[in-house]
């Protein structure tokens, strides 16, 4: 972190610093404030008393599809690779057509590839970007530039920006829960708060596929899965009343450890997170179970079916914890890097997440959940529409496709174009300072005046950059 | 030199590797290649490029035949073609459908006039026009001399420390302090207290906490000395603590998350690797004698090729090389080639990152982007690792690219599997012959046109495999074998080619094998001109034969160069990481890149003069650790300051000592510790021995993984990437894919439930409150803090500990989750339980693989048993933050 002097600003005092110093002595009250603030509705963070703009949205789930997804196999329709196909492209390898049909569909007559039969039916609510671009074709570097903004140093995730801007709705759970991430490629930074207080940071859930086929292997592989998508969710030994007298204990050594060292964010975060696990043993039992649900709305995602279970389970579980008041919710599904091989990996993808996703929407839209969810699709880059091997495509920063759908956002519409060979972003170009700029407006946030001082500057998601892309707002 | 003994666990040894080499080929005139295109290309095209060729994307057996050195090269089983011997040309013998061959193509034998064609053409010397293009030559535009002027690589300057203009700082590192302090208008807060002190030490050196004893011993000592008298209380305490073994347990396992060490390939299959305990311990040996670090690391690079007296040395050495072996590896791949290039990849990308905090493997399909490194360069380091062989071992049934290991039997070190009895011995024996046999009867049926299912065959190989490879690692007399992972050179080396945009079938211009040339005199970057440079032979490794002598691979030059005083980054990079696990951040906050990506030094002047001593002391790491803690700003308090925070919040100049949150490990061996349940004995070998061989979730099964558990120190636990021990994994230690010098610090209501109702937690809690029986209330009070927080308790917290165990209702009803139906078989699998560590591996192991659909029989543990009021509130002093910090 560079740091500069010459404009060292005041720190002021802020909503936190405050409820620090009412509670000093006694850390458990500080959860008390802070729950207070969460129940009237505002936001957690210190400087942003209230929403920038009128919000188009209040939450979001972000279905990430790690890898790359090929937007010239799925969403960005390219008829002039058919003819170029197998001559020798402007950067060495040949061009490459796509093997999959497009059609045209909805009133928009959106064009969506074959590999999406389900999702094509919601085409009057998908927003494609088609013009996005990013700075770097290598997957960690991409990858934690699209949920941080940037690579070169940890910084907070999307997620967390949303949750420090707009606070979170549930008590009871986590604001920003991140569902099977990947290890790699950024880790924990890529749901992580960095410098923003750490009751912002993402909440790592897993939910293992347990469809019927591949349950008992599973089940001989991995165990039993976990009901709770988390560990350690129920205590035997003692009784709730007993947890909630020990608790209360170690809030209160917790409370002199905050006193005596008068300010000390990991404590604060403990006391935060104590308070919250103790919650979430009711409360994630709960919104994990999925036994109350309709066989039709099993069915609608693609549950107990192959090769839909596993990506089914996690969009019914986005919906049960939108419903429960979870902010950001993030949705893992990948590898979506074909190199080679991307005849059959690539359609195998899309079977798995077609359904799911359709039946995500669906469902949203019939509990009137649509309109103030914003769901963004996308991974950390497209692939080349030229290939070396014919067999697959390589890394595509330069122009490839997200689309959002939901709340604000206008449905059946395309916006951005690539070029015709879909290599590189030309019209509507989205980089991905854009795309978050555009995120935050949707759900009330001025991406420049969301910001938390740090290292004597105000720090921002989209750094000195980022435009609202303001022709996709409905 | 000492010759080198390798055993081949099993299947066969990877084909030539000789890539895009010149090799001399007999010339062939216009008739010869017309009867390739007319006869033989057809052929191919039509039968055999469906399964191997880039076309395809396919290389069944590692086999392409679309190009003439895919075919010269071969697959896993040798050359398909050999020119002029149809004896050693597999593909010519597949044509002739023997049966107990290879049969190809697959869907029929073809006409003896096409099969004579090709014996007619490989008479010929397989003359074969499909020669890989050669691209132009890759130029790079890079200003490397204005790179040379960027801080990292210039070389190391001694700044004389600016004199003091106060009595505050004590040793040297505290003047450069101090200056910066000034300037920024900050003044440091006051020295730590005694217990504080004494608690940091403990933890900082040996990851444990001092017991109550050591702590009222040393901070009464502290206390009752000023001055230069307490100085040298302190390093009595300094070196007590670096001469304890805890020291190495703790350090190297710093070490380890740089090394990126795991004990599984991670990738596609994650299979485990059996022997990389071996060089765990090697680093933690390492630590303890204070291997000076410039050996450490020739070591690491080049132990195998190291001039040595004895077996037993270069034992050693060879374990040392594990280092380039342990690292993530995609054995499922198909493509020899593109998989050997991933391996040559890794080991770049680790060994620069480790040693030099430098990305060169971001240039691997272009110039790097933002440092002064060419494509060439990646590939003049290609050149010395494609030299290499490495062997990681594995099963081939399991694993298409496994390699052999190299046997260390009788060289000295000790072995990691207890004696066989003779009944053990002939029971796998006995199991090898039955999987045999399974596989000789499938066979038959096949043959004979029967149906077999693909699966039931796979299962059998792998089981004659991994009985095979169980009997391999011991003798007869059922002694166990002593194998390692490590590194060999080839009897030549590989010529290497800058690949296009990183891609194989691009071959462009032949690199000399070589170093960097920001870090080296202009166009000396190759090894002839190291050998021939006055300050490389000057500091080359003492004992060779000569200082000409030059290793076949050019590793070891490879590793002196890095090792080398001269070399302006290795000291810093290191001293920089001692100096982050020290205080908690470095110098140079990003550890493991000083690249342009990476972050300036806060004081660059104190990072060469820590770099300086560093080689002075004849890279002692143990030395420049004491003169750090030895240093007042190591020592200061960590209490917050207001005018100095709103000035400097990140603490970046040093104005107290930073509070730092323990690792994982630490955590986990603290409350082991404070329960008395901590076994300090080094465990034989790897836990996973239990686990045997094999990809988890193909052979190898997460529950028995998980079900491993020990209460030896979190080094010694198994270490399978992706499938880290929980607690460690909650706590962030790290994935181990990559190098990792600095780790997540997250916070997460995870590690909040794992506190509060996991079982490990709570058994430590309850052995923790049988310490403390018998004693009246208030001591049990003290004594806890004492045992666990290193302090005695202030009034209140008195008073809340004693009202607390009084009061709190005994109550046994335990809280029930919903899913309770479910609830039992889910802690059952991955619960961890105890019991059977050291005995019985083979018994578990194997009664898996004879019945592999038999769900794996785990003890549910009795978790129900109330805890007492005493072991609650111990539970609650463990789980409070306190425990986890150093103040």
């Amino acid at each position: 972190m560079k740091q500069s002097f010459c404009d060292q600003p005041t720190p002021s005092t802020s909503r936190r610093e405050a409820l620090r110093t009412l509670s000093a002595g006694f850390g458990y009250l500080a959860f008390t404030g802070l729950a207070a603030a969460e129940a009237s509705g505002h936001g957690l963070g210190p400087d942003v008393p209230q929403l920038h703009f009128e919000p188009r949205a209040k939450r979001v789930i972000f279905l990430c599809m790690r890898g790359g997804p090929s937007h010239v196999d799925t969403f960005d329709y390219k008829p002039h690779l058919k003819q170029a196909h197998g001559r020798p492209s402007n950067y060495g390898a040949p061009w490459c057509a796509s093997p999959w049909n497009f059609h045209q569909h909805g009133d928009s007559g959106m064009w969506i590839s074959e590999l999406f039969p389900n999702l094509a039916r919601h085409a009057d609510d998908l927003c494609l970007l088609n013009g996005m671009h990013c700075d770097q074709p290598a997957h960690a570097q991409a990858f934690i530039q699209m949920h941080t903004g940037n690579f070169q140093s940890v910084r907070p995730s999307l997620g967390a920006w949303t949750l420090y801007g707009l606070g979170s709705e549930s008590q009871n759970l986590p604001g920003f829960i991140s569902i099977n991430p990947p290890t790699a490629t950024g880790g924990a930074q890529n749901y992580g708060s960095s410098f923003l207080p750490a009751a912002f940071q993402g909440t790592k859930f897993n939910i293992q596929d347990s469809s019927q086929r591949n349950r008992r292997i599973d089940r001989l592989r991995r165990g039993e899965a976990n009901p709770y998508g988390i560990n350690n969710a129920v205590n035997q030994r003692i009784s709730r009343t007993q947890q909630r007298e020990q608790l209360n204990l170690i809030q209160a050594l917790n409370g002199e450890k905050l006193s005596r060292d008068q300010h000390n964010p990991l404590v604060e975060g403990a006391i935060e997170n104590l308070e919250l696990a103790f919650r979430m043993q009711d409360a994630v039992p709960r919104v994990m179970d999925i036994a109350g649900e309709t066989e039709e709305t099993l069915k609608l995602y693609g549950i107990n079916e192959d090769p839909t279970d596993g990506f089914g389970r996690q969009c019914l579980i986005a919906r049960r914890l939108a419903e429960a008041g979870v902010r950001f919710i993030e949705l893992g599904h990948g590898s979506w890097d074909q190199h080679s091989n991307i005849q059959t990996a690539l359609a195998d993808n899309c079977a798995e997440t077609d359904k799911p996703i359709a039946g995500l929407l669906a469902d949203l839209k019939r509990r009137d959940l649509l309109k103030d969810t914003l769901i963004l699709w996308g991974g950390e880059f497209g692939r080349t529409p030229y290939s070396d091997s014919g067999t697959g495509r390589d890394h595509n920063h330069k122009g490839y496709t997200m689309w959002m759908a939901g709340g604000g956002v206008k449905g059946g519409f395309q916006y951005g174009r690539t070029d015709q060979h879909g290599y590189e972003a030309v019209e509507g170009k989205m980089h991905i300072h854009d795309w978050h700029a555009t995120i935050l407006h949707l759900l009330g946030l001025d991406h420049e005046r969301l910001t938390y001082l740090y290292a004597g500057r105000q720090m921002r998601l989209t750094d000195v950059a980022g435009s609202v892309a303001t022709d996709i707002l409905s | 030199m000492t010759t080198t003994r390798t055993i081949l666990l099993s299947g066969l040894m990877l084909g030539c590797l000789c890539w895009f080499t010149t090799s001399p080929r007999p010339l062939h005139g216009q008739e010869d290649m017309r009867f390739f295109e007319s006869k033989i290309r057809p052929i191919l095209v039509k039968h055999c490029y469906e399964c191997h060729s880039n076309e395809s994307g396919k290389a069944r057996g590692g086999l392409k035949v679309d190009s003439r050195d895919a075919l010269q090269r071969g697959g896993d089983s040798g050359p398909a073609v050999v020119p002029q011997s149809l004896e050693d040309s597999v593909l010519y013998q597949a044509l002739l459908y023997h049966d107990n061959g290879w049969q190809m193509p697959p869907k029929g034998q073809l006409p003896p006039s096409v099969i004579d064609d090709f014996r007619h053409w490989i008479l010929l010397g397989a003359p074969d026009p499909r020669v890989a293009n050669l691209e132009p030559d890759v130029a790079s535009e890079m200003d490397i001399e204005a790179g040379r002027q960027f801080w990292a690589y210039r070389p190391l300057t001694q700044v004389s420390p600016p004199a003091s203009t106060s009595d505050w700082p004590t040793t040297t590192i505290d003047r450069y302090v101090a200056a910066q302090l000034k300037q920024q208008n900050l003044s440091p807060v006051d020295d730590a207290a005694a217990e504080v002190l004494v608690r940091r030490l403990y933890f900082t050196l040996t990851g444990l906490p001092p017991s109550p004893e050591d702590l009222k011993n040393w901070a009464a000592r502290l206390d009752t000395a000023t001055g230069s008298r307490r100085q040298s209380v302190v390093a009595e305490l300094v070196d007590r603590l670096l001469a304890s073994d805890r020291y190495g347990e703790r350090w190297g396992r710093h070490w380890l998350d740089v090394a990126r060490f795991a004990e599984s390939t991670g990738g596609d299959h994650n299979n485990i690797y059996q022997h990389a305990w071996r060089y765990r311990n090697y680093v933690i040996d390492a630590f303890n004698d204070d291997k000076p670090f410039d050996q450490f690391i020739r070591e690491q690079i080049a132990g195998d090729l190291l001039p040595i007296g004895s077996d037993q040395e270069w034992a050693n050495n060879v374990i040392a090389t594990g280092f380039l072996a342990i690292g993530v590896k995609s054995v499922g791949e198909e493509d020899q080639q593109r998989f050997f290039a991933d391996l040559v990849d890794e080991q770049i990308d680790t060994t620069t990152r480790a040693f030099l905090a430098t990305t060169v493997a971001c240039a691997r399909c272009h110039d790097h982007k933002f440092d002064p490194i060419p494509q060439t360069d990646y590939y003049a380091l290609a050149g010395i690792f494609r030299s290499t062989e490495t062997h990681y071992g594995l099963l081939k049934a399991q694993a298409r690219q496994a390699t052999t290991l190299i046997d260390l039997t009788g060289m000295g070190p000790a072995a990691g599997t207890p004696e066989l009895t003779p009944e053990a011995y002939a029971t796998l024996v006995e199991q090898r012959d039955e999987a045999a046999r399974a596989i000789e009867d499938a066979m038959k049926k096949i043959r004979s046109g029967e149906n077999v299912f693909r699966g039931l065959l796979r299962k059998y190989r792998s089981d004659r495999d991994e009985t095979e490879a169980a009997l391999q690692a011991y003798t007869d007399r059922g002694q166990p074998r002593v194998f390692a992972m490590g590194t060999q050179d080839r009897n030549d080396a590989l010529p290497t080619r800058v690949l296009v945009r990183g891609e194989l079938e691009s071959p462009a211009q032949l690199v000399d094998r070589g170093v960097l040339q920001v870090l080296s005199p202009p166009n000396q970057q190759t090894m002839n001109a190291l050998m021939k440079d006055a300050r490389f032979r000057r500091n080359r490794t003492p004992g060779l034969p000569s200082p000409k002598h030059q290793s076949q691979s050019g590793r070891l030059e490879l590793a002196e160069w890095i090792a080398s005083p001269e070399n302006p980054l290795t000291a810093r990079v290191i001293a920089n990481r001692v100096w982050h696990w020290m205080v908690g951040r470095g110098l140079v906050r990003t550890v493991d890149d000083f690249g342009h990506a990476g972050e300036a030094p806060s004081h660059p002047e104190l990072l060469d003069y820590l770099a300086g001593r560093l080689i002075e002391e004849n890279w002692s790491i143990k030395a420049l650790i004491r003169e750090i803690a030895l240093s007042r700003t190591w020592q200061l308090a960590s209490t917050y300051q207001a005018q100095n925070y709103n000035i400097d919040p990140d603490n970046q100049f040093y104005w107290r000592m930073n509070q730092r949150r323990l690792e994982a490990e630490a955590v986990r061996d603290a409350m082991l510790a404070v329960s008395a349940r901590l076994d300090l004995q080094r465990p034989q070998g790897t836990y996973l021995r239990e686990a045997g061989e094999g990809g988890v979730g193909q052979n190898v099964f997460e529950p028995v993984i998980r079900a491993i558990e020990a209460n030896t120190r979190s080094v010694y636990l198994p270490r399978v990437r992706s499938l880290l021990p929980e607690m460690l994994e909650t706590f962030d230690a790290p994935d181990a894919s990559l190098v990792s010098g600095s780790r997540d610090t997250t916070l997460t209501p995870l590690q909040s439930l794992y506190l509060m109702n996991n079982r490990f937690v709570q058994e430590q809690a309850i052995a923790l409150a049988e310490r403390l029986e018998g004693l009246p209330p208030e001591q049990q009070v003290s004594r806890l803090y004492e045992l666990a927080l290193a302090r005695t308790p202030s009034q209140v917290e008195l008073q809340l500990g004693t009202d607390f165990i009084q009061k709190i209702a005994m109550d046994a009803t335990p809280n029930r989750g919903p899913f309770e139906s479910n609830r039992r078989s889910s802690n059952a699998a991955s619960r961890p339980t105890n019991g059977e560590e050291s005995s019985g591996m083979r018994r578990g192991r194997r009664s898996r693989t004879t019945d592999s659909t038999e769900q794996p029989s785990v003890q549910p543990p009795n978790e129900t048993t109330p805890m007492s009021p005493l072991a609650i509130y111990c539970q609650a002093v463990i789980s409070s933050m306190e425990f986890q910090l150093i103040d």
